[in-house]
């Protein structure tokens, strides 16, 4: 254990300049489990189409933490009255809360398998008689909290003046309702202007070379609040009138990231290479379950053992095509927002490629959510009405959800397939 | 079966739903009664309800909700008020074909959408946020293989939403007893 519990330390970020970590969180990130991050591409094989895009998992989850200490920092300081008044919090209670926080952001993509999302496809089923329920990076996160964390963060002599467990971080991540009054910040963690996204849109565009991500950060850490929801029953994270345009900015620039790199119709393909190949490596086509047993398992499957095993010449007709860029190739795709008669000419379609057709993927996302989960907006008036963005903008309340199909073959076939769809007179 | 058919059986299943419940069916009750059906009946839905001081909440729900309304399987109506406005949710005229492809995945669970229209459709969207944070707490306490008083039941939901009385909480928590839809209370 370290000298000096209250120590802090700067690590250089691409994006925020510094991040500053406390010894405690040093500790956290040099155990073996959270190093692996370290192993894992943040955004897959997108370094394919988008060479500068070979970030990991590892500097986002410290981006992360830094966001939402921003944030965190941000609504204790302007809502502090509130929070008193509604949810019994004092200078002690935000302070202890805070540290809750950042382990939450630290953590919350620790269980993530190789290649980040690009082969979720292939965690196990939860149980036999609920086959269409499949473990998420989210649950594997907080079992290997549980499991590899307790230790770290129960023992280290910073947590004396909070008594904080493995279980407490755990049940925020997973959302359970043992997190009691915590649950309020989880929508630092995963909601609509969470400081997951928040980072990841920033982080991916830099490296990505685009310009798309980029939005009003800034303003949107001086600008959120708690609020009361809009129903009345509890209470939100919001932002301020101020701030409304800097969220309609956050939104816009997830769409434009989603539709011009994470949707990319080559880097989609290289999930589906990723996954088949995975399949012939892995025992039983699934990664092992986060239980006792086989979580040490999970977490020996990395970006290099599988660089490893693919350069080694595994992965079967999937992998040769991994490893030398040979793709397979769009030659017919719906609209991003399909209608009724799209998906009728997208079935004519799938026939006539026939037994050409080697993939079929479907990019759907939706940018905003109007109900529930809406942002809450405080006016600024004396009365300090409560409305949701989705009543501010008419940019949020029109983007739709995209929902496009594309059909893949080999690219040996495209000619082929090309000469076939020709002959429906499209 | 691929990821867009399963979509489509979903897409269905909403569309038979809201075209069932009565007149200002919105969108915290569509997710609602989406969150009872999966956890309570069991239909394969998979959603990943999560908790939140609104309750249970899984973003897919709306991306499905969205692609209804873009096929026209599920009509959205703009209701403006007094202070706000909100999206009130009908059948829409293009959700037969639909209701054709995925006839066999309705009719296998149409008495589990006739319950849930029956017991919670008609219900605000404040009472469905409450006693589906209720089932949300129950079943998770049962999963651990414990078991709490109705009174701790009540302190927990009231610490996620704390603007609830208690004595909501705890009349919501009654009625699910006597509809059975809570297991872990002694």
């Amino acid at each position: 254990m370290a000298s000096n519990p209250h120590r802090t330390y700067e690590i250089r970020c691409p994006v925020y300049g510094f991040i500053t970590i406390s010894d405690w969180e040093r500790e956290i990130i040099s155990q073996s489990a959270f190093q692996r991050l370290r192993r894992i591409r943040q955004l897959s094989w997108t370094d394919y189409v988008y060479p500068g895009a070979m970030h990991t998992r590892f500097e986002h989850s410290l981006g992360v933490m830094h966001m939402a200490t921003m944030l965190y920092r941000g609504i204790a300081e302007r809502s502090r009255d509130i929070l008193r008044s509604e949810l019994a919090y004092n200078d002690a209670g935000l302070q202890r809360h805070e540290v809750l926080i950042r382990l939450a952001a630290l953590f919350h993509d620790i269980g993530h398998s190789p290649f980040s999302h690009g082969a979720e496809e292939l965690f196990p089923p939860i149980s036999d008689d609920k086959p269409t329920e499949r473990f998420r990076h989210e649950i594997y996160s907080a079992e290997i909290v549980r499991r590899y964390f307790a230790d770290v963060i129960c023992n280290h002599p910073a947590n004396t003046n909070y008594e904080f467990t493995a279980e407490d971080v755990a049940n925020l991540l997973e959302g359970k309702p043992e997190a009691g009054k915590a649950l309020f910040w989880r929508d630092l963690i995963d909601g609509q202007m969470d400081a997951d996204r928040m980072d990841y849109l920033l982080r991916d565009s830099l490296h990505s070379g685009v310009d798309y991500g980029r939005y009003d950060w800034r303003r949107l850490v001086q600008t959120v609040g708690a609020t009361p929801e809009t129903t009345g029953a509890g209470l939100r994270i919001g932002v301020s009138e101020g701030g409304w345009h800097a969220a309609e900015g956050l939104i816009l620039a997830r769409y434009f990231m989603f539709t011009q790199v994470y949707f990319h119709k080559t880097r989609v393909i290289f999930d589906h290479h990723l996954q088949n190949a995975l399949a012939e490596m892995l025992p039983g086509k699934h990664f092992p379950r986060p239980t006792e047993v086989e979580l040490s398992e999970y977490l020996a499957w990395d970006d290099w053992r599988v660089l490893g095993q693919l350069a080694a010449g595994a992965g079967g007709e999937h992998g040769r095509r991994l490893a030398t860029r040979d793709h397979y190739r769009v030659v017919k795709e719906t609209p991003e927002i399909p209608t009724a008669d799209d998906l009728e000419r997208l079935s004519v379609w799938r026939q006539t490629i026939g037994e050409l057709l080697r993939a079929e993927i479907l990019a759907d996302k939706s940018w905003y959510r109007i109900g529930p989960a809406d942002i809450p907006v405080i006016s600024e008036d004396e009365a300090g009405r409560v409305s949701p963005l989705s009543q501010y903008s008419s940019v949020v309340r029109g983007v739709e959800a995209v929902h496009q199909i594309r059909l893949y073959v080999r690219d040996e076939d495209r000619a082929e397939a090309h000469h076939r769809l020709r002959t429906l007179g499209e | 079966m691929p990821a867009l058919d399963e979509m489509l059986q979903r897409v269905a299943l909403i569309s038979d739903l809201v075209g069932k419940a009565p007149t200002g069916f919105g969108r915290t009750a569509l997710m609602k009664c989406l969150y009872f059906l999966q956890t309570v009946r069991r239909v394969p839905l998979g959603y990943h309800f999560r908790l939140y001081t609104y309750g249970p909440f899984d973003p897919d729900v709306l991306t499905d909700l969205s692609l209804a309304e873009r096929l026209g399987a599920v009509g959205s109506e703009l209701q403006r008020f007094s202070g706000g406005y909100r999206y009130e949710l009908g059948r829409g005229t293009g959700g037969g074909r639909l209701s054709e492809g995925a006839r066999d995945f309705l009719d296998r669970y149409q008495d589990d959408i006739d319950w849930v229209v029956e017991v919670f459709a008609g219900r605000s969207a404040l009472e469905l946020e409450n006693a589906s944070t209720l089932v949300f707490t129950d079943r998770s306490v049962s999963e651990r293989g414990e078991r709490v008083t109705l009174h701790e039941l009540v302190r927990k939901v009231h610490e996620v939403k704390p603007r609830l009385a208690t004595h909501v909480i705890e009349k919501e928590a009654r009625r699910l007893m006597e509809h059975r839809l809570i297991a872990a209370t002694q």
